[in-house]
């Protein structure tokens, strides 16, 4: 049993380079950052080495110049972890990672529509959650749309 | 045209089977499900986008109305999160009156549940049966909290109100009662062979694919893995109370069942032990109007499975995003790959199985206008 | 006399006192139900509820009568008006003023059979011709269920036919009468297979797969609305009164006097006591799945009820 020091400790080894930060506020809450890059290396390695199997959820945040993806990582009964990555939002790439975690599909399907991240490989251009005719570009969730430019959308026809 | 050889059977997004819209579309070769696909967020509200725009004290409506049946379970995640980052620490009585109105509301959530199964097996009078004894349940949250659905006690820095002396009795004496009821609800359903019949066997969900699929909650426990967010990650006073984490070996729709009912006995153990060591003492404490700046992920065993609130801070007095992932989306896969090679009558049994609460489930805000146009989407 | 037939056709124990023993029926079936249930029934509608029926039946007239844009329409008007007319034409074989029925005729107990067939017919048709994928899944399945339960339907209802030595259901009644027999304790295992063949029929849980509401809406039933649907709701009340007077006739006695009392009211109770028990059936069990009541007629029920034969043919029960 490994203790948060030592989550963190490992994953920092692993990555080497573009280990962003590690900080743990609580009792069994670790945060991680890492540069986009080994994000899905980083991954992959907490779910299949370090233990982390669960997927809690897939946030996504706008954070104004920069898009967030946040991958809440469960050790069963134990530690949780929350992997982070930041990418720009002019390129707004992130790897698909549920050929690891294949419920990871869900959540990043919902990060999509609502943020517009293209998470690279997922599979299933259709929507989830919006509706159709949903304006293409129109990312509920970002700072920069306002309910009231959200309550203005005209679904398209056909 | 061809000559189709399999039907697509819709389910929803009105359906009896649903007590809130989704829409799946089931192919069904004769009376087998070949292939499921879904689509969500008909109620979807903007909560999420919500958050933000207005203060915690707002934002504590705001996750209550998430869900109706398990609206407990969000505030005390809500408030969890928001008094980490504010450093607030609750008085102990607040955390064990919290635990009671928790367990409370598992007892009647699992009960709605215990209905509904036995509503959609086709057995009405157990339904009937078990739904007037919620109704005590009801009873005593109204006297408590003023609501028999959303109770609104929970609130940042505490409870809202405390509980008297009468109404512990009545809820002693309540307990007592509903512990019998619930026993012979067990004896009903362990042994009345036509429900067994549409139950045992049904949706098999073995515990492989559950850890694979990232389930949670008792569809999680059911196929027999032993996790729990009261044990794993105590929470509120979970890490006073002692109880069991009840699993079940079998996987399918009747060990669903017998999770529900058995975890209903442990609720109703947990509520005495807090009863009888309840701390004494105030109940609130008042909280700042800001929270510096971090971030919070805070989880509770809502009665459907494992809650996540994630929220984080900016050093004002709005969250700058608040995320929320209940059970009911994370049961989704394991739900559609239990789906796959049964009977169209089954269908029914095995989505109740994973006790689907879609309110929880779509969160977030499409404030549109509606085409009400709908085509046959791929997954 | 021309008067009296029209009197004993139109009025009693014609159509008219058919329609509110219908009506009486699912009163009695409802309350019932409602009370093994723990809740009232109907309440308010006449005392006790007992004009609830009649109440629903009057208001599904009132409303709107939809048809589906791709259901055939021939069929989709037809069906219901048959739904009610033939069981009210079997209802005229049972004896219910006395040992006779009204018509009476040797093989009307086939004829009784012919109709139930005819009756699972028209709810396929029924299904069939609404055109909705629930509607058609509905009538594919009381198809189905047919084709189980018909075969041992038909060898328990010959049992006390060779019994009395005649295929008249009037003629049954009337050897009962005669021997101070009653079916129900000459061949018991003919009753309890005949209460089974009978909740299949009139698709009553445990068996009311065809119309299982939480998996295909109504089913069969779906897409009907208005006058139609009431005459459906119509057609199954009198459907449930047919069954309860077949087996109340054929193991109970039927019509019989006794003592003072006229045969009629006694036809009423023992007719009332059969919808009682299917009532009470009703809400004992859960509801099985189609593939499990082929399986279980075909596996259980037919061979119990060639056993009854074989126990009469043995000379037991005779």
């Amino acid at each position: 049993m490994i203790s948060m020091s030592e989550v963190i400790e490992k994953l920092q080894n692993h990555l080497k380079s573009d280990f962003g930060e590690g900080r743990f506020a609580r009792d069994r809450r670790i945060f991680v950052r890492v540069g986009a890059g080994s994000i899905k290396e980083a991954f992959r390695y907490a779910v299949q080495e370090m233990g982390f199997d669960h997927l809690g959820t897939i946030t996504g945040a706008d954070l104004g110049a920069d898009l967030e993806v946040v991958y809440h990582l469960v050790e069963r009964g134990r530690n949780v972890l929350s992997l982070s990555t930041r990418v720009p939002k002019e390129k707004a790439v992130v790897p698909d990672v549920s050929d690891i975690v294949p419920s990871a599909a869900i959540y990043e399907r919902e990060v999509r529509e609502l943020l517009g991240i293209n998470f690279e490989g997922l599979q299933g251009a259709s929507l989830l959650l919006l509706p159709d005719g949903w304006p293409d570009g129109t990312y509920p969730l970002r700072k920069d749309q306002s309910f009231g430019m959200l309550k203005e959308i005209k679904l398209k026809k056909g | 045209m061809g000559y189709a050889s399999t039907i697509k059977v819709p389910f929803g997004p009105q359906h009896p089977a649903l007590k809130e819209p989704e829409h799946f579309l089931f192919e069904v070769d004769g009376d087998t499900v070949v292939n499921v696909t879904l689509r969500i967020g008909y109620v979807h509200r903007g909560l999420e986008k919500g958050f933000e725009l207005e203060t915690y004290n707002h934002g504590l409506y705001l996750a209550e109305r998430v869900c109706g049946i398990c609206n407990i379970a969000h505030t005390v995640s809500y408030t969890q999160v928001v008094e980490e980052l504010m450093g607030v620490q609750i008085p102990p009585r607040a955390r064990y009156i919290r635990t009671i109105v928790a367990e409370l509301e598992r007892l009647q959530s699992h009960s709605l549940w215990v209905g509904i199964v036995a509503h959609e097996a086709g057995f009405d009078t157990l339904f009937m049966y078990v739904w007037r004894d919620r109704e005590a349940i009801m009873n005593l949250f109204e006297e408590l909290t003023g609501g028999r659905v959303l109770h609104a006690i929970n609130t940042l820095g505490g409870v809202r109100r405390d509980i008297t002396p009468e109404w512990e009795t009545k809820l002693r004496k309540g307990m007592d009662s509903f512990e019998e009821r619930t026993k012979d609800y067990l004896r009903i359903v362990n042994s009345e062979r036509t429900f067994l019949k549409r139950t045992s066997g049904v949706g098999l969900l073995s515990p492989q694919d559950a850890v694979k699929l990232c389930a949670v909650g008792p569809t999680l426990r059911a196929s027999g893995v032993k996790e729990d967010v009261r044990a794993d990650d105590p929470y509120i006073a979970y890490d006073e109370i002692p109880f069991n984490v009840v699993t079940s070996e079998s996987g399918d729709a009747l060990a669903r069942t017998v999770v529900r009912v058995e975890e209903m006995m442990e609720s109703i153990g947990m509520i005495r032990y807090a009863l009888d060591h309840m701390p004494s003492g105030t109940i609130k404490v008042r909280p700042p109007k800001i929270a510096p700046p971090g971030e919070v992920l805070s989880r509770a065993e809502a009665p459907r499975g494992e809650l996540i609130h994630f929220g984080r801070s900016n050093g004002s007095a709005k969250p700058e995003r608040y995320k929320i992932r209940s059970p009911t989306l994370a049961n989704i896969p394991a739900l559609c790959k239990t789906l796959i090679g049964v009977h169209v009558a089954d269908i029914p049994i095995i989505l109740a199985g994973i006790d689907p609460c879609f309110s929880c489930m779509d969160r977030m805000a499409i404030v549109d206008r509606r085409t009400g146009e709908k085509r046959e989407i791929e997954k | 006399m021309i008067v009296y037939d029209l009197f004993f056709l139109l009025v009693f124990p014609g159509i008219l006192f058919l329609l509110c023993l219908a009506f009486f029926t699912e009163w009695v079936d409802r309350k019932f139900f409602a009370r093994i249930q723990n809740r009232y029934g109907p309440l308010y509608t006449g005392p006790s509820g007992i004009l609830q029926p009649l109440a629903d039946f009057v208001k599904l007239l009132s409303k709107e009568d939809i048809v589906p844009r791709a259901a055939d329409r021939a069929l989709f008007t037809l069906v219901p008006i048959f739904y009610v007319t033939l069981p009210l034409t079997a209802l005229f074989i049972m004896p219910i003023m006395g040992e006779t029925g009204l018509i009476a005729f040797e093989g009307d107990l086939i004829f009784l059979l012919f109709v139930f067939g005819l009756m699972t017919i028209i709810i396929f048709l029924a299904g069939w011709s609404s055109m909705s994928r629930f509607s058609i899944i509905g009538g594919v399945r009381s198809a189905l269920q047919m084709l189980s339960f018909e075969i041992p339907l038909g060898i328990v209802l010959i049992g006390p036919a060779i019994a009395a030595k005649s295929l008249s259901i009037s003629g049954i009644v009337q050897w009962q009468s005669a021997n101070a027999a009653w079916g129900l304790w000459l061949q018991p295992i003919g009753f309890v297979v005949l209460l089974t063949c009978l909740l299949a029929e009139l698709e009553l849980i445990p068996f009311d797969i065809p119309e299982a509401d939480t998996e295909i809406v109504a089913g069969w039933r779906t897409e009907f609305s208005g006058r139609k649907l009431a005459m459906f709701r119509l057609g199954r009340d009198l459907e449930v009164v047919l069954c309860a007077a077949l087996a109340a006739s054929l193991f109970l006695g039927g019509a019989q006097p006794l003592w003072l009392i006229p045969p009629a009211v006694v036809f009423l109770v023992k007719t009332i006591a059969v919808v009682l028990l299917f009532s009470f059936i009703r809400s004992l069990f859960a509801r099985f799945r189609i593939d499990q009541v082929i399986a279980g007629m075909w596996k259980y029920v037919l061979p119990i009820a060639i056993v009854q034969i074989v126990l009469i043919e043995l000379g037991v029960g005779v």
